[in-house]
């Protein structure tokens, strides 16, 4: 069920994750991070909003990772004992406030953040916020690699729709702006999405067709309108009970509670197989299934198994 | 004035005047509230529907085409009426922008203006002021006895009740204020360009970003107090009686804190929740336990008959499943105590269908309302 997810941790390095509201982007995001760093890697999970619940899911405290600075969350992960997940928050006046310090202006930056102008630029150009933010990534891209601070950055992206209009920015940017240097910040940045070995968009969904569907017409629009490219996708909450299927197949349906349950699970798994057969169908970068855990809240040893479960899947880096 | 205590969904179809439905993205928010809609004109209301950005799908079985940002007739054979909306925030914006401004040429310099079309679509809190407009026209509406409005999916129950203010607050604020008064003062844009904020600014988002930023204030200079009034009666309506409030919500750990957060929220405006809707619940088969079940999969297992034991063993899969999640929406029930609570079970099959629609309709007032 599992196709064409090698080097799913090495292919870029950056993933940003994203998916409709719903589908778990969050848990995805943890477990990609947890998967990469049991397989010996150094990763550096950024939020763009410090979403509740992402640090816990890593096995960190609800507070860590809350800052720009952020956080290391684990160390010695892997057989090697190399791997590590550090954590941070990306928002886009603390990205302005770094940008405006790299462009000499740290003393005005601060003033412009305290009196609110910050607030004239973040709306005065369509998606300046979102390229400040995607600035910030790319600076964090380039300190990547053996010699610098991480092996992999993973950002839990913006929800699905914001996905396209978040990646989008630095081409808007490029043509409005006429120049100066958010000009050529735009157009760097832009070339930094385009580079498949440099970042890739992880799309998450849940096996049913209207996430399905959603996440076709996203990845179209993100092809169409930014040129980046995917690493596999991932489908989440999965669950197939192959022997409830081959019961209800075989004709064996007892009356009451039993039976109704057995047409259910069969149903829901004949559902589950065909989404995932469309996700296989529609995306030529693979996809990945993460089973169904069942629970209503998920824990951090929840993502440690699904963790395991994806890192044998991928294998380990060369 | 106190609202009437409703004791069921059936209560609150037949009796609200608004039904705003809220709750974080994924919860099937756009879908319930299409559910209550097409069970109101069941009972005879005329009923309008606003939606966000739903699903395409469910677009189509409404006799959505996102062409038109007023409400058609959905083809619903029923005793009352049913028309649908898909809300386009910019369209809503050009509407209220042309029925504020006081000529033709104010009208077109904001319309036109590059930093307007950038406020209209993408400002936060835009689409949920529009949201919020187009509620308040379409409940002045006569065709219409009942709006139900389904909100922009957010984590901040209070972005939808604050749009009107934040985008105020947002016109209003002193930097604009003080970007519009040199030109009060006769000064010409030029001059104050050149004051060395400006000039900084302008050069890193670039001077013609900029230009158009203070060109769209000083345009809009003077229709401030109508957009006042306008947000300040929309304010209004949105926190009186006449506005019911749901709450959608899933038993994931995440959604359920996400619902309690938006009904503490609502709290602090003095808004109750009138109903909870929990969405795509595992369906518990039967009363008994998942404990029970797995003993009798146990025994099966013993006298080597596996089919049983698969059988039991499914049903102890998903009786688990509902118990964890009865227990996860615990702390949700305590926070909404006031409220009318209702569950919808997760079907085999996905809901997208008008029929599929309106059975869940049905079951939203069917189902008997346990805590």
């Amino acid at each position: 069920m599992n196709k064409k997810i090698d080097h799913m941790f090495t292919m870029s390095r950056l993933l940003v994750v994203a998916g409709k509201g719903g589908v778990g982007k969050t848990t995805v995001t943890a477990v990609i991070a947890r998967a990469s760093a049991d397989a010996g890697l150094r990763v550096l999970v950024v939020t763009l909003d410090s979403r509740p619940g992402l640090a816990e899911l890593l096995g960190g405290s609800p507070s860590d990772g809350a800052d720009y600075d952020g956080t290391m969350i684990q160390t010695h992960l892997g057989a090697a004992k190399t791997g590590s997940i550090q954590m941070r928050t990306v928002t886009a006046g603390e990205a302005l406030q770094d940008y405006l310090a790299t462009q000499g202006l740290a003393l005005l930056a601060k003033r412009l953040v305290s009196s609110g102008v910050v607030g004239v630029v973040a709306s005065a150009a369509p998606g300046i916020d979102d390229l400040l933010v995607l600035g910030k990534l790319k600076h964090l891209v380039g300190l990547t690699g053996p010699d610098g601070d991480h092996d992999l950055i993973i950002v839990d992206g913006p929800a699905a729709g914001h996905a396209v209009s978040f990646l989008q920015a630095p081409a808007a940017m490029a043509e409005t702006i006429s120049g100066g240097p958010l000009r050529s910040q735009a157009i760097e940045v832009r070339s930094m999405l385009q580079d498949p070995q440099k970042c890739r968009v992880v799309m998450v969904t849940t096996p049913e067709t209207t996430p399905v569907n959603e996440l076709i017409e996203t990845t179209e629009k993100l092809t169409q309108s930014v040129g980046v490219a995917f690493a596999p996708v991932i489908v989440n909450g999965v669950d197939i009970s192959s022997e409830v299927s081959s019961l209800v197949a075989n004709g064996e349906i007892p009356d009451g509670v039993l039976g109704d349950a057995m047409r259910y699970r069969a149903t829901r798994s004949a559902l589950h197989l065909q989404a995932i057969d469309r996700v296989h169908e529609r995306m030529a970068v693979g996809s990945f299934a993460l089973p169904h855990i069942a629970t209503a809240s998920l824990q951090a040893h929840d993502v440690v198994v699904l963790a395991d479960i994806m890192r044998k899947a991928v294998g380990e880096p060369a | 004035m106190s609202p009437k205590k409703v004791q069921s969904f059936s209560d609150i179809i037949t009796t609200s005047r608004i039904i705003v439905c809220c709750g974080s993205g994924g919860v099937g928010k756009t879908t319930t509230a299409a559910a209550l809609a097409v069970q109101a004109a069941h009972t005879g209301r005329r009923v309008v529907l606003i939606t966000i950005d739903p699903a395409k799908r469910l677009a189509d079985a409404l006799g959505l085409d996102g062409l038109s940002n007023d409400p058609s007739r959905v083809d619903l054979a029923c005793s009352g009426e049913l028309w649908a909306m898909m809300l386009d925030a910019r369209s809503t914006f050009d509407d209220v922008i042309r029925r504020e401004s006081r000529d033709l040429e104010q009208q077109q310099a904001i319309l036109e203006n590059p930093f307007y079309s950038n406020i209209a679509s993408r400002l936060s809190g835009s689409q949920e002021y529009m949201a919020a407009e187009k509620l308040y026209e379409l409940s002045n509406d006569a065709r219409f006895d009942l709006v139900v409005v389904d909100t922009p999916p957010s984590r901040e129950a209070l972005d939808f009740l604050d749009a009107p203010q934040k985008l105020m607050n947002f016109l209003d604020h002193r930097v604009y204020r003080w970007l519009v008064m040199p030109a009060r003062g006769g000064l010409r844009l030029l001059n104050f360009a050149a004051q060395p904020i400006l000039k900084t600014i302008g050069r890193v988002i670039g001077a013609d970003v900029l230009a158009d930023a203070v060109n769209f204030f000083q345009a809009f200079d003077g229709i401030e107090d109508g957009f006042r009034q306008r947000s300040v009666a929309v304010q209004e309506l949105l926190k009186s009686s006449s506005s019911t409030y749901i709450v959608v919500a899933c038993a994931h750990n995440d959604t359920i804190q996400e619902a309690i957060y938006f009904t503490e929220q609502l709290a602090e405006a003095n808004i109750n929740i009138t109903g909870v809707i929990l969405n795509r619940l595992q369906p518990p088969f039967g009363k008994g336990s998942s404990a029970a079940s797995l003993t009798a999969a146990r025994k099966a297992d013993k006298t080597g008959d596996s089919a049983v034991a698969v059988l039991y063993r499914n049903l102890a899969h998903l009786r688990s499943l509902a118990e964890a999640q009865e227990n996860a929406l615990k702390p949700l029930l305590e926070s909404s105590s006031g409220a009318v609570v209702v569950r919808l079970y997760q079907r085999a099959e996905d809901v997208h269908d008008l029929e599929a629609i309106a059975e869940l309709g049905r079951d939203l007032v069917a189902t008997t309302t346990t805590r």
